[in-house]
């Protein structure tokens, strides 16, 4: 699944973290999506990561873009 | 050759920079952050890992906070005119030079009024005094070198940072600090800074970055960011708002490859090296007959740079026969008005001898016998 981030540097971002987490991810760009225009990068991961991968990202400070479905909620308070 | 102009860009790079940007060039032109194709997603890969290299350099925790910009100049104009309004007032010093003089004359005209404080070269709390003194109930900024360019002076910044109020806020041009003097933004409790990539830090002309540690400001030049391109408003936030058209990506990988240096040898070797060169070359000018210089390191900090003259000779004869015969350094002004007003040196100049890394006690001895034969003239 993918994760829509605010721009690259925080899809980067969360490709590094989760890395440093043991969680496999990828950094790509939505081209899928008619909804979303411009550049926009996302953060793929397994779903079954997802958890996780949401807590670390929202620790680290990854901020998601403003058409993401996905939020952190209160996953990392 | 002897290479003392590094104050001005440093020479000669480690060959990890050249090699890294002829590599780039050959094997990747890709724009970062434009694309999803895999030459465009390095590009971004190296972009962000220098984003992250900087912050290990400087002290910072979030690497969107990291802005690359063209030079020092560039990032001093971003900040300077985004933060300074009608009606506010800034505070620097007399040590800065033009690429914080000049925006901040230019504000004037648009109702921002500063002050330039003297900085006294052997007494850091009287320097803080002196700015302390000049804050006004409308003071947003205090814009403070973090090592003069002529002078070498190192500025005691977490002095300034401690005592200044609540709401100014400290801006730091680390244009001669950055891989030279160790920073922690956040220690040294520094809200902006920006350094270019080509002098400390080892890496190409061509690029640069600013560091933000607090509020945002309004973005100098708008433009495609690659993000939100239906909205017509610049994105506000980092580092999209400040990194309008393409960056100069080859510069930006020779930067990264010239940090990876400069933290491998450590900044604070690094900075000792340069105090001690700064001291051994004061000493030995100070043995000669008609050479005037300018500070006393055993009294205070200074590295990296030191100046001169001969008697009261024009500095550029002194820098033109150095230059005849093979010895690279910075005879003039250096674009520090206020400092040589200070030092009365406003008619003949200075000629300022910058060290890098590689530079050594041997090569000042070299020099010193070069100048003597000038002096013998």
């Amino acid at each position: 699944m993918k994760i829509k981030c605010k721009n690259m540097t925080h899809a980067m971002k969360a490709n590094r973290v989760l890395y440093d987490n043991g969680i496999h991810s990828k950094v790509e760009k939505i081209n899928d999506d008619p909804d979303m225009h411009g550049c926009v990068y996302s953060i793929a991961i397994d779903r079954s990561h997802l958890s996780r991968a949401l807590e670390i990202m929202c620790l680290a400070g990854v901020q998601l873009h403003k058409k993401e479905k996905v939020n952190y909620g209160d996953v990392c308070k | 050759m002897i290479y003392f102009d590094n104050a001005a860009s440093t020479y000669p790079k480690p060959g990890s920079v050249s090699k890294s940007v002829g590599n780039w060039l050959k094997n990747n032109g890709a724009n970062p952050g434009r694309s999803g194709h895999k030459p465009a997603m390095a590009a971004g890969g190296v972009v962000f890992d220098t984003r992250v290299l900087i912050c290990k350099l400087i002290g910072m925790n979030d690497p969107e906070n990291i802005a690359f910009v063209p030079n020092a100049t560039y990032g001093l104009n971003f900040l300077i005119q985004g933060i300074l309004k009608s009606g506010d007032h800034a505070v620097t010093t007399d040590l800065e030079h033009n690429s914080v003089l000049r925006p901040l004359k230019l504000l004037e005209k648009k109702g921002v009024n500063f002050d330039a404080v003297c900085v006294d070269l052997y007494d850091d709390n009287k320097t803080v005094e002196n700015i302390l003194k000049s804050i006004k109930k409308n003071t947003k900024l205090v814009i403070c070198t973090q090592c003069s360019n002529v002078c070498g002076k190192v500025m005691p910044i977490r002095k300034i940072s401690a005592a200044l109020p609540d709401g100014v806020k400290l801006l730091v041009d680390g244009a001669q600090g950055a891989g030279i003097i160790p920073t922690d933004m956040k220690a040294d409790g520094v809200d902006y800074y920006c350094a270019p990539s080509h002098k400390g830090l080892m890496g190409p002309q061509g690029s640069g970055f600013i560091a933000i540690n607090n509020d945002l400001f309004e973005p100098l030049i708008v433009g495609g960011t690659g993000s939100e391109s239906f909205d017509l408003d610049q994105p506000d936030y980092l580092p999209d708002m400040l990194e309008s058209g393409t960056l100069a990506t080859p510069a930006i990988v020779g930067m990264y490859e010239g940090i990876k240096f400069v933290l491998g040898l450590g900044v604070e070797n690094i900075f000792q090296h340069k105090v001690s060169l700064v001291k051994y070359a004061v000493n030995a000018l100070n043995g000669l007959d008609g050479v005037i210089t300018y500070v006393d390191p055993e009294l205070s900090c200074f590295a990296s740079t030191t100046c001169f003259n001969v008697s009261n000779q024009d500095s550029d004869q002194v820098g033109e026969y150095l230059a005849e015969n093979d010895i690279c350094v910075r005879s003039g002004i250096h674009c520090a008005p206020l400092f040589h007003k200070k030092m009365g040196t406003e008619k003949t100049g200075m000629v300022r001898i910058s060290f890098g890394c590689y530079n050594t006690e041997y090569e000042i001895d070299q020099f010193i016998k070069i100048l003597k034969k000038y002096l013998k003239k």
